[in-house]
């Protein structure tokens, strides 16, 4: 088997896993505080049509980015102020971002630019250029894995330790973290829970519209109706496969990046074994992982999805 | 006080979703609203034809949904009638859809793809004044009938010429999904390959969602680097993904269903389009005048329902007796010298 076909496994594995990486390092924040999002396929496809809209009209990457994170953060007010503030049910306000995203999105794409000239001269926008890490991009194989990415793969990867930090090594992530697990504790000793849970929230809203950003205009250079192709609900069981741990995060979204890229690297080959059954590994690992969870007592947050 | 700014927020953010899913059928037929009443002033006489598509994806998805969409617009415009769209991916979908149409008292009902065969199958005896055609599928009644469109004829040209350029003797193909609409275009692709290159491997992707442009990207990524040089995709939205990454390794690429080259100038060959509305009108006519006998309704170049789109800019780079390939089989599949399985033969 040729080196190049194995590296491109292995690149394609992290790109993969990158929208899913950033997406469930957000929910793995909003979650320890918690609150239950599911509404983050949604959110994701909203950032990512924002993203698109500003790279198309104002061709920069960075502005972008921008409009995309923007797009995420007035779609998760809609999910943060009735569950929060109003004490809603999080799963029926989630399911209902996911709804009304779906439909807003496609809406907004057909009336800004389908049939109005706009994408006659092509529908490619501007992306994120792919940036070789001097001398480590060299590497073998790992070189092209982990250093031969655009800048949104590395904040991923960035992202990851200083949440880690954060959560483990700070009285911020304590405080989180109390509030997810026992917010009348947390609030007997003087943290503020609404305002941890809108933070938390809020902070979630920047990684999944980043995550968004990634999907349609550095992957890829365009935005499709319903892109997002079910990732948002694959980074929540990416968090539980991680056990709420952004490290944990980063292995479960390697999983899952490895299964897809893994189901191509076959095809590809003329592996003579159906995709679906590669597809279905990553989920029977959340599974088994849930499963092991209930025995062992660790992880979710004990007030995960209860209004406070 | 809370409970009721609560459901107040919820009331809201609920209707703004309605907004957002019905959106599509009142800008479609918005622009198309001038035709329709022009013309139904100067020909009272028609305004009682009702013709509508179903669609499986998004009549903007670059591909299938959209030319399908398209079909439509060129029908309702010819006959001076609104057009219908209504995108039904589910079997459940496709079935009520089209019952409630024809219940409405619809003329003729496209679904489009041969996935709708059976959803109509079920349907259509308990409507006989409606014509139920579909888009590929085997099905045949006195009231439902499938279109077939020829379209792998074209993809098999594009595996002949894919096959006289190529340096590494490799292909890749990426395809939307596993159903015969798309395998048939893949299939004859690489059966024109092999026709004048034996020694040629043609490497076929098939994409888990034809939505997920990301898919396509990395599907076609890694044909390239297992050494694929020419490549060939028909995905809907994911082909836009394949596009990039022929586009980022100056790879040569065919298109299929719709004509791709502006996506990506310099790497596209040619593309085998569907063009459906002038072949759904001339359904509809004939039905209307009474002469639509039950049977599979054929489409190919010489009727105008798929043609081939060169792009010049890549044409001009290709040495004479690659291009004059085109023509030259073309007129060895029309004569019957070479035959390409159709859709309904088993593909």
């Amino acid at each position: 088997m040729d080196v190049l076909v194995l590296e491109n496994f292995l690149s394609s594995s992290v790109r993969m896993a990158t929208p899913l990486l950033l997406a469930a390092l957000g929910l793995s924040v909003s979650e320890r505080s918690g609150v239950i999002n599911i509404g983050v396929e949604g959110i994701m496809l909203m950032a990512a049509f924002g993203a698109y809209l500003g790279s198309k009209m104002l061709g920069s990457y960075w502005l972008g980015l921008l409009i995309g994170v923007a797009f995420a953060l007035l779609t998760i007010l809609i999910f943060a102020i009735p569950t929060i503030t109003y004490k809603a049910n999080q799963v029926i306000v989630g399911t209902a971002i996911n709804i009304l995203s779906t439909g807003l999105s496609s809406f907004l794409y057909r009336w800004i630019f389908y049939g109005t000239g706009r994408l006659d001269e092509g529908i490619a926008a501007a992306t994120f250029p792919t940036i070789a890490i001097p001398v480590l991009s060299r590497l073998p194989l790992v070189g092209k894995m982990l250093f031969n990415h655009n800048l949104i793969v590395y904040f991923g990867l960035v992202m990851t330790f200083i949440l880690w930090i954060v959560i483990y090594k700070t009285s911020l992530g304590l405080k989180i973290t109390a509030v997810g697990d026992h917010p009348q504790a947390a609030e007997s000793v003087g943290v503020d829970v609404l305002k941890i849970r809108y933070g938390s929230v809020l902070f979630s809203g920047v990684l999944i519209g980043v995550a968004g950003t990634f999907l349609s205009i550095a992957q890829s250079s365009s935005f499709g109706e319903g892109m997002t192709a079910g990732r948002g609900f694959i980074a929540m069981a990416v968090i539980i496969l991680g056990k709420w741990n952004p490290l944990g995060a980063l292995g479960g979204a390697l999983v899952f990046g490895a299964a897809s890229a893994l189901q191509m690297f076959f095809q590809t080959l003329g592996v003579e074994v159906p995709t679906n059954l590669i597809m279905m590994v990553p989920y029977l690992a959340t599974v088994i992982s849930v499963l092991l969870l209930s025995r062992h007592k660790v992880g979710a947050p004990r007030s995960l999805g209860v209004p406070y | 006080m809370k409970k009721k700014v609560l459901i107040c927020l919820l009331v809201t953010v609920l209707l703004l979703g309605l907004v957002g899913c019905g959106s599509s059928s009142g800008t479609d037929s918005g622009s198309n609203e001038p035709a329709g009443s022009d013309a139904g002033t100067q020909e009272p006489s028609k305004k009682e034809v009702k013709v509508a598509i179903l669609i499986p994806s998004s009549p903007t998805d670059g591909g299938w949904g959209q030319v399908g969409s398209e079909g439509m617009k060129y029908v309702a415009n010819a006959l001076g009638i609104e057009p219908v769209i209504i995108e039904a991916a589910t079997a459940d979908l496709m079935k009520t859809e089209a019952e409630a149409l024809a219940a409405d008292g619809f003329t003729v009902i496209f679904g489009h793809g041969g996935q709708y065969a059976s959803p109509f199958d079920e349907i259509s005896d308990d409507y006989p004044d409606t014509l139920f055609i579909t888009a590929g599928g085997n099905v045949v009644k006195q009231n439902q009938m499938p279109m077939g469109f020829t379209l792998e004829q074209l993809t098999y040209i594009q595996g002949v010429i894919g096959a006289s350029i190529t340096k590494t003797n490799k292909l890749g193909a990426v395809i939307g999904g596993d159903f015969p609409a798309y395998t048939k275009t893949t299939r004859a692709f690489e059966m024109g390959a092999k026709s004048v290159n034996p020694d040629c491997e043609v490497m076929v992707g098939i994409t888990q969602d034809s939505s997920d442009m990301n898919e396509g990207y990395e599907l076609t990524m890694s044909q390239i680097k297992a050494g694929a040089d020419v490549l060939f995709t028909n995905a809907n939205q994911a082909s836009q993904g394949s596009i990039n990454a022929a586009k980022e390794t100056g790879t040569y690429i065919f298109g299929a269903v719709s004509d791709i080259q502006n996506e990506a100038p310099d790497q596209v060959i040619s593309s085998a389009y569907q063009d459906f509305g002038p072949a759904m009108l001339s359904v509809v006519e004939k039905y209307l005048a009474g002469e639509l006998k039950p049977g599979i309704i054929d489409i190919g170049v010489p009727e105008g329902g798929i043609g081939w789109a060169w792009n010049e800019r890549v044409k001009a780079k290709l040495p004479a007796e690659v291009v004059a390939l085109y023509e030259e089989t073309l007129n060895r599949i029309l004569s019957g010298e070479i035959y390409v399985p159709k859709e309904q033969e088993g593909w």
